[in-house]
């Protein structure tokens, strides 16, 4: 009876899988983070995962920058984080296009796959950031947007 | 009774079958099997971070020395060890300089380059200013291949000594004033009679941007083509920080190695179009 209740919890969880949100912070804050959140499963529990990214400034000609990523599991259930993948998409001025030339954005850095213990959090790798000397001036002071897209799973129990 | 017990035999009987326990086999299989390798999809989520770039300060207005003692003027117009130029440095990010200063010099509304310089030194000496004008200058830093900071405020306006003569700076005409300020007649005036030439005021480069004021004229004559910019000085790239080290390789002094010429606190200006063309004989 109990490995069937399990089994009915496994199967709500992969249903509320579907309903997965994505709330985002104010981008301009120093510290952001990514939260995904699942809606609640057949045991009431409401699993929340944040990736937050640590403040990257003061990129200039020439400068290397990690936007290094922590992950934070709020849920009672393990995390598996299977891939992690950044780019660059925007840039708030213009004239400073989001191109190579201007920032490269690198691969992720990091040990995959990573698993984060029921409510734990570590921090699990970094994407690389390099401005190189071909940037524009019009990208001085600029914002770059950088687009992460997680893949994770949650371990079963 | 014998009812109950054939029912109790067929129940039996039917447990004894081995159909119920494939069935609840099959089904804590199932269920074990979900659990054990049902594992939750949480992904393809995207979200957004922002990362943000420095900006080169904007430096506050130069300070201007005339060199002590008796003037010195060349034969080409040029007070000789000319003005010195002293400015605050400034940093691109907490503890990483600028990489070069870029002193402008404005004759009314022309600009040109006075000294370009590593950001080593925080002084230069224009050795190309013009003997009798009256003279500003802005300041700029710069880092990298293309990035420069907003040129500052320019300087509180400096006479030079020596007597001043018309000149000809990247092609244009330039003639005294009568307290120094540069004139620029229009094309097709005689330079001998500047007070009967219509002139460019020179209040467009007084803000420090160099940028001229239309030029105000009763002639019929077109107004001459804007001044050319300052000739484009591209310094040579930064180094590239170490990808292992983030913070590795950053400039000590913010200046390439080996680039320049460097004496020092003072710094010698780089004759990148700042000399003038010619002096016009009276």
């Amino acid at each position: 009876m109990h490995r069937w209740h399990k089994s009915v919890v496994a199967a709500a969880a992969v249903v509320g899988a579907a309903g997965l949100a994505v709330a985002l912070r104010d981008p301009s804050t120093s510290d952001q983070q990514m939260t995904l959140t699942a809606a609640p499963g057949a045991d009431g529990s409401n699993p929340v995962f944040t990736v937050r990214g640590a403040a990257v400034e003061d990129l200039y000609p020439g400068a290397r920058r990690r936007l290094v990523l922590t992950l934070a599991n709020s849920s009672s259930h393990d995390l598996v984080v299977t891939g992690m993948h950044a780019r660059l998409t925007a840039t708030s001025k213009p004239g400073c296009e989001p191109v190579v030339s201007n920032l490269e954005v690198g691969p992720y850095t990091g040990s995959l796959p990573a698993r984060v213990g029921a409510r734990d959090s570590r921090e699990a790798g970094a994407v690389p950031l390099h401005m190189p000397n071909s940037v524009v001036d019009a990208c001085q002071e600029a914002t770059f947007t950088v687009l992460l897209t997680a893949d994770a799973t949650v371990a079963a129990r | 009774m014998r009812h109950r017990r054939t029912r109790t035999g067929q129940s039996i009987r039917f447990l004894r079958s081995p159909l119920p326990f494939v069935g609840v086999a099959t089904a804590l299989a199932i269920g074990t099997g979900v659990a054990a390798y049902g594992d939750w999809d949480v992904g393809a989520e995207e979200a957004q971070f922002t990362v943000h770039a420095a900006g080169i300060p904007r430096m506050k207005a130069p300070t201007v020395e005339l060199p002590g003692g008796e003037p010195q003027i060349t034969a080409e117009g040029i007070v000789a060890a000319g003005p010195r130029i002293a400015w605050d440095r400034v940093t691109i990010a907490p503890g990483t300089p600028v990489q070069r200063y870029v002193v402008t010099r404005h004759l009314g509304p022309i600009a040109q380059v006075a000294c370009d310089v590593p950001a080593t030194g925080a002084r230069c000496v224009d050795e190309s200013a013009p003997a009798g004008y009256l003279v500003t200058y802005t300041v700029a830093a710069t880092y990298g291949t293309f990035w420069t900071g907003e040129p500052s405020p320019a300087s509180e306006p400096t006479l030079l000594p020596g007597e001043a003569a018309p000149i000809v700076v990247d092609g244009v005409v330039v003639v005294p004033g009568a307290d120094g300020s540069p004139l620029v007649p229009a094309p097709g005036v005689s330079t001998s009679a500047p007070g009967e030439v219509v002139v460019v005021p020179q209040a467009g480069a007084a803000d420090g941007r160099g940028e001229p004021e239309p030029v105000v004229s009763t002639s019929t004559t077109p107004a001459p083509d804007q001044v050319q910019p300052p000739p484009v000085h591209k310094p040579p790239a930064p180094p590239e920080e170490s990808a292992s080290a983030p913070d590795a390789g950053k400039p000590s002094s913010g200046a390439p190695e080996g680039t320049d010429k460097n004496d020092g606190d003072m710094e010698k200006d780089t004759p990148i179009g700042s000399a003038i063309d010619a002096v016009i004989p009276g």
